[in-house]
């Protein structure tokens, strides 16, 4: 299996896996949606909320911001409090803001880590306050995975691309009609070789328009599947690559563990 | 010139609802009601006239005061319609009438007296907030978007409902089919202010012509009704019906009838006769003139001088009878829009007003006699009984039962969202009754074009009977018909009378169903009123109509109320009046809507006038021979049908199922919804406006009051769990909050005072109480005895504790030492509903009791059962929640929200739909807003080159991959954005089950329903089945042992109940004592109480027992 980095842009990072079953990058993709814990809020205690939206909603809406930090929370399956919640499992972030004028907004950056977890992001908008309003409250992040709740899944997107395989047969007359048809504009003619080319094949996203639109059926687009782009966007807990990483040593770990239940089986 | 675009006509509908509002009818109606008829009604009765010799009283003007409340302590005080809904008032003013005794010809000094109260519609003139500009309605606690037309009515909206009728004072004739003796009839329902009386005029098969109408039995001959109207002559007879002569050759068999009768004494005898059998002659004459004056044709009067108007009248039916009967005309269309009035809460209120106001003053008269007979003085203030107004109107506006036996015509206000409160205010009641076919009633006519809504209609037995108002359609409110009647005289109308006497012939003139005169040439007369109604010499509301059938020519005028019309743009040789320069000073805000109407660019035509009309669709299509054009063609919908995008390309039914479903869709009904306890509502957490929209929707403001959220959807198969309409979700956007909602009930009670001096009491219950619930029930509660604010509340948890004084003297226990216990009466959670206490509200009731309202809330997240639904007809529920990572995806990394399965697409033809998820797709990626307003949305060609621009495939369809393997998904999906709806059913409010529970206290059998814990019914067909497999014993643990299984003693001597005496310890029968041998028998409880009744109709149902074998 040959791996090449294509560098993160935008948050985002690209690695293209050459000589892999597109099953495989698929178990890394799903591994890291769903298993990698992250740090969330789970529990908030509203001790004031005089706020237009109710405790549920406001409780829900800090669920959803992303936590950085929690590196030594134990998770709460493992802790001795047997997953009830204590300062070993559980990190604790405090909200307190009441309003003087209108229309103040809250944001994540107010609330207040007293423990290891912090927002991922300072500018996410919780609540909008008017005069004298006023909200109060204790929030309990833990460790989780995104199997459990969509909070603690650490990406936004994850996707796996095949590597796309365009091919021009012989016949091709140039008429430069799938170069102009092509959405992604990912043709060209090159003019010295008098020959169609492509310029960006990673762009191509299958969709045949060339195809359809070659009134020689000179060009033919396909796929191949052994090699194919994992491309990860982070919602800020942890970077692409720390997730990544994480990944195949969860991969790695999970098959140690089938492995030595095998073995187990065999030998006993 | 510049031609107009659809976007300037579009400006016109905008600057159309600025100015009126959704539901200005309702307003204006009762508006005109307020100022007009109320005072009219007052002034028929005009005076009180006593038995007492000489003494009567003067009635005076009517006035109201702004809405009040009569406090508990004795005063009154100014209320706001927002405080009527929190205290369960009605929101209605007190109604002053001047009055003046007169005693014997002298005048007293004239009085004011206080009569009642009228309820006042929200946002009416009298109302507070017509006056508030936006900032005091939200300071008031009121939506500033809220459309009012609604009463207030012991704090619940009621909305009067539109009601169809047929027009009244207008001659409809008809073939009759059938072995009938009748051929042909003519029919009229007079009415007047009050009733409504019908008359007809029915062609035998001999030709002689028969009136009959109700007070008389039977039929009489035309010519002595008409003899007895005072037209002696036969020659007289044939003239007040026709001049022609051919039309006055068929008379002759009608006036052989008549024959023996010559005078008009002689027919009032007739009739008479009819009536007053085996009186004298005197008093039948005089009884006949009496029933011809009051319920002959009232609509033209109740006095002795109006009979001869009355004998034209009746010319003038039988004329048009016998028209039809030689074929130079055809039957009336009774289902022709001309021919259908609406009437609107003002009219319906003004019948209500008039019976109450009628049993007021008897009311009053009597009080009167007796206070005269008892002392010289009387004091008319203390002696009016204002409640008998008061009580009559809140009651039949709180109940629906109206005067006339109708029920259903105020309702209560549909709060779902706030497109179901608009609909609700703009729907229409077709008083047909729904278990007859009505077929031709129930169809879309032609002339309800612009006028109803043609897709929005209810399945099932209401169909085409309950209607909508089209967006442009407006009611016409009536204006004095005597101004128009000049008119026709000075633009050289003959007047009927010398007409038939000169034997003219021309056109006849009907003005408002009443031939007032004949023509020599309509097309000027026509061509002239509508000149004049443009300039503004007569009423916009003046509509003219001519017909010509070749022999018969017609001219009708209108200007009654409850007429449909709709606005369009004037036509002049192929050029619309309309201009770019009036589109841009409606833009600029130099010119309203009532400016169109003023300068005639625009004109309202009813459907009468419609019939003259040539109208283009657009300013393409205009030629020389076009009168009007249409402001736009979208507003022959009504609102819910105006939410649909891309409309015109669905199937026409779905049409009509997505105009049911977006009243169903959860959102974000009224801004006030903090303040109000409704006592069920629903918000929607996070509405958004739909992505594809259209401009009434925007127009209507429904984007600030939306009700769905967009989903990104994608049509496909995945895993089968979509199949039947289901659908999958993801279970990730749903963490995310997608389609949550709030669910809101509200409970109450009030702290009654009885009769004798006990009362109520909110409180903890203390233990002793009769029905003590264990201690855990009451403790949320405070020391008040009312729950505290944010608990967290489960089913039967008690959140008002109250207890009662005790009910009857029989429940006085018969060894109680302590004396009558209270009984407990808190109000508890329903069973199976749990939340949180989102708001307490201790007020006090118009009686001065304590009122305390609880509003309970409950989040609702989509599960499994969840009903969702497109605007196209495309409903679905949740059949699958898939996690993101399970989800197909496309390379960009974009997920499903939801997949439909594509088998829902072919056979509806909901290609609106395709197209809303195509257009929902091009707006997203290129930032362009596309629209789906039927007949002018976005190009389809468009929104695929936009797509295309943003590199995607123009077709909407796009390369996935299952999230389950990693593996490119075979076919092309197509996935885009949609708008969806959460609908108002949610499986948490349905599911039950049970397993032991509480059984009906009559039968002993389970109870039935969820909200009474019942059983699942063991039916019929269920007990076939186990009947055809031989299970005997499951069917007798069914049906016997699980149900209402009793042992009954049965006296084997006498076979009768028999019973068990414990204090003696034996088995006794009634019949025959102690002796009897007395057996034990299984049976249903049913079948006992079967032998029971039996017994108490004198029967002896005498079982006779065998040894089970």
């Amino acid at each position: 299996m040959d791996v090449e980095v294509l560098g993160s842009t935008n948050d985002q990072l690209s690695v293209i896996f050459r000589g892999a079953q597109p099953t495989f990058v698929n178990a890394i993709r799903r591994i890291i949606m769903a298993e990698i814990p992250i740090p969330a809020i789970e529990k908030v205690y509203v001790a004031e909320n005089t706020s237009v939206l109710y405790d549920e909603i406001l409780a829900h809406r800090l669920g959803m911001i992303p936590m950085r930090g929690g590196e030594t929370l134990v998770p709460p399956d493992q802790c001795n409090c047997g997953g009830k919640g204590c300062g070993f499992c559980e990190s604790v972030l405090t909200l307190e803001v009441e309003a003087k004028e209108d229309n103040v907004v809250v944001y994540s950056g107010r609330l207040k880590a007293e423990g290891s977890v912090f927002p991922a992001n300072n500018d996410i908008p919780i609540v909008k306050l008017n005069s004298g309003q006023k909200i109060a409250l204790v929030a309990h992040a833990r460790l989780g995975r995104g199997k459990e709740h969509a909070k603690w899944q650490p990406v936004s997107a994850c996707v796996i691309k095949y590597e796309p395989v365009v091919s021009i047969q012989a016949d091709c007359d140039l008429c430069g009609i799938c170069v102009e048809r092509c959405p992604r504009k990912i043709l060209e003619i090159n003019e010295n070789e008098k020959k169609l080319a492509v310029r960006s094949i990673w762009d191509c996203s299958l969709c045949k328009v060339c195809e359809e639109v070659c009134p020689k059926s000179a060009i033919k687009v396909s796929y191949n599947d052994k090699t194919s782009r994992l491309t990860i966007e982070t919602t800020g807990s942890k970077s692409n690559e720390e997730l990544l990483i994480s990944a195949f040593d969860f991969l790695i770990k999970k098959c140690e563990s089938l492995k030595n239940s095998i073995g187990g089986a065999t030998n006993g | 010139m510049n031609r107009l675009t659809i976007e300037d006509r579009w400006v016109l509908v905008e600057s159309f609802f600025k100015e009126k509002g959704v539901v200005r009818q309702h307003l204006d109606s009762f508006d005109d009601f307020v100022k007009n008829k109320i005072q009219e009604i007052v002034n028929e009765q005009g005076v009180i006239e006593t038995d007492l010799p000489g003494y009567k009283i003067k009635l005076g003007k009517l006035t109201l005061k702004p809405p009040t409340i009569h406090e508990a302590d004795g005063s009154e005080k100014e209320i706001t319609p927002m405080e009527s809904r929190q205290r369960n008032l009605t929101y209605a003013s007190s109604m002053y009438l001047k009055v003046t005794p007169v005693e014997n010809g002298f005048e007293e000094e004239e009085q004011e007296v206080y009569i009642g109260k009228l309820p006042i519609m929200v946002k009416s003139a009298p109302c507070v907030l017509s006056k508030m500009t936006k900032e005091e309605l939200i300071k008031c606690g009121e939506d500033p978007e809220d459309p009012g037309g609604y009463f207030l009515v012991n704090g619940s909206e009621r909305v009067v409902v539109i009601q169809e009728d047929l027009a009244v004072n207008r001659i409809l004739v008809d073939v009759m089919e059938g072995a009938s003796p009748v051929t042909h009839v003519a029919k009229v329902f007079s009415a007047t202010s009050g009733f409504r009386v019908p008359v007809t005029i029915e062609r035998m098969k001999g030709g002689d012509l028969q009136v009959s109408f109700p007070s008389i039995p039977g039929r009489i001959s035309l010519s002595i009704v008409m003899r007895a109207l005072g037209v002696s002559s036969d020659k007289e007879i044939v003239e007040f019906v026709s001049s022609d002569p051919e039309i006055q050759k068929s008379l002759i068999p009608t006036l052989e009838a008549g024959m023996e009768i010559n005078t008009v004494d002689d027919a009032l005898d007739y009739i008479g006769n009819r009536v007053a059998i085996g009186q004298t002659r005197d008093f039948r004459i005089q009884r006949a003139e009496q029933i011809l004056d009051k319920y002959l044709l009232p609509h033209l009067g109740t006095n002795k001088g109006d009979r001869k108007k009355k004998a034209l009248y009746l010319g003038q039916m039988a004329e048009k009878l016998i028209e039809l009967s030689l074929g130079r005309r055809k039957p009336d269309d009774k289902d022709h829009y001309a021919n259908k009035r609406l009437k609107l809460a003002g009219d319906l209120l003004a019948s209500l007003f008039r019976v109450a106001f009628k049993s007021f003053c008897r009311d009053l008269k009597y009080q009167l006699e007796r206070a005269k007979s008892r002392s010289r003085k009387v004091s008319i203030p203390t002696l009016v009984r204002a409640d008998v107004i008061t009580e009559r109107m809140r009651h039949a506006l709180a109940t629906g039962n109206w005067v006339g036996g109708k029920a259903g015509v105020s309702q209560l206000l549909d709060r779902t969202n706030y497109l179901s409160t608009v609909g609700h205010l703009r729907r229409i009641i077709s008083p047909l009754s729904r278990s007859q076919p009505h077929f031709e009633a129930r169809d879309l006519h032609s002339t309800q074009w612009g006028r109803l809504c043609p897709s929005e209609t209810p399945e099932g037995p209401n169909c085409g009977l309950v209607k909508n108002l089209a967006l442009m359609a407006f009611i016409s409110v009536g204006v004095d018909e005597r101004p128009v009647e000049e008119l026709l005289y000075e633009l050289e109308t003959e007047p009927i009378e010398s007409a038939r006497k000169k034997g003219l012939t021309g056109a006849k003139v009907i003005l408002n169903g009443r031939l007032v005169g004949i023509h020599q040439k309509p097309e000027l007369l026509v061509a002239e009123l509508r000149k004049l109604r443009r300039r503004g010499r007569i009423h916009h509301e003046v509509n003219v109509a001519y017909y010509n059938y070749g022999v018969i020519q017609e001219v009708y005028v209108n200007c009654d109320a409850g007429r449909v019309r709709r606005p369009l743009i004037i036509v002049d040789n192929g050029v619309p009046r309309l201009t770019k320069d009036h589109v841009e000073k409606l833009l600029s805000g130099e010119w309203t809507w009532n400016d169109l109407i003023l300068q005639s660019v625009v004109e309202y035509l009813d459907a009468e006038e419609e019939e003259n009309a040539y109208i283009a669709l657009t300013p393409e299509e205009l030629t020389k021979e076009h009168t009007h054009m249409e402001i736009v063609p979208s507003t022959i919908l009504g609102v819910s049908a105006s939410m649909i995008p891309f409309l015109e390309a669905n199937q026409s039914p779905r049409n009509t199922y997505g105009s049911a479903m977006v009243k169903q869709a959860l959102g974000f009904y009224v801004a006030n919804f903090s303040k109000r306890l409704d006592t069920r509502g629903h918000l929607l957490h996070y509405p958004q406006k739909p992505l594809v929209n259209t401009k009434p929707a925007k127009i209507l403001e429904l984007d600030r009051r939306p009700a769905g959220q967009n989903f990104v959807v994608a049509v496909l198969s995945y895993s089968g769990y979509n199949i039947e309409d289901a659908l999958i979700m993801n279970k990730s956007s749903v963490e995310r909050g997608l389609g949550r909602s709030s669910f809101f009930r509200c409970y109450e009670t009030e702290e009654r005072r009885y009769p004798g001096g006990q009362e109520d009491k909110i409180e903890i219950p203390s233990p002793n109480v009769r029905g003590y619930r264990t201690p855990e029930s009451y403790r949320y509660l405070g020391d008040d005895g009312i729950i505290e604010p944010e608990s967290i509340v489960q089913g039967g948890d008690v959140l008002i504790g109250k207890t009662s004084p005790p009910r009857f003297l029989e429940e006085y226990r018969e060894f109680e030492t302590t004396g009558p216990t209270r009984r407990e009466t808190s109000v508890s959670m329903r069973a199976g509903e749990d939340g949180i206490v989102d708001l307490v509200l201790v007020t006090e009731s118009s009686d001065g009791n304590k009122l305390v309202k609880i509003r309970v809330r409950n989040e609702r997240i989509p599960e499994l059962g969840d009903k969702f639904a497109s605007r196209h007809g495309q409903k679905g529920v949740i059949g699958m929640l898939v996690p993101q990572y399970d989800m197909p995806y496309t390379e960009d990394g974009v997920v499903p929200d939801l997949i439909i399965n594509p088998h829902a697409i072919p056979s509806r033809m909901t290609l609106g739909q395709l197209l809303e998820i195509l257009g929902g797709k091009a707006y997203a990626v290129s930032g362009e807003p596309q629209e789906g307003t039927a007949f002018c949305g976005a190009d389809e060609n468009k929104m695929r080159t936009l797509l295309e621009k943003a590199g995607f495939k123009p077709t909407g369809k796009e390369v996935m991959y299952d999230g389950r393997t990693g593996r490119v998904l075979e076919a092309e999906v197509f996935i885009g954005i949609a708008y969806y709806l959460k609908l108002h059913h949610m499986v948490s409010d349905k599911m039950h089950a049970r397993a032991r529970g509480p059984v009906q206290i009559l039968t002993r059998q389970p109870t039935e329903g969820r909200a009474r814990e019942g059983g699942l019914r063991f039916g019929e067909m269920e007990r076939d089945c186990l009947i055809g497999h031989g299970a005997a014993m499951l069917l007798k643990e069914r049906l016997l042992d699980e149900s209402d299984r009793t042992v009954v003693f049965i006296c084997e001597d006498c076979g009768l109940i028999a019973y068990y005496d414990r204090i003696k310890d034996r088995y006794i029968c009634p019949v025959c004592g102690e002796k009897a041998k007395i057996t034990r028998v299984v049976m249903s409880y049913a079948f006992k109480l079967l032998l029971q009744e039996l017994m108490s109709l004198g029967i002896a149902p005498r079982l006779k027992l065998a040894e089970r074998v």
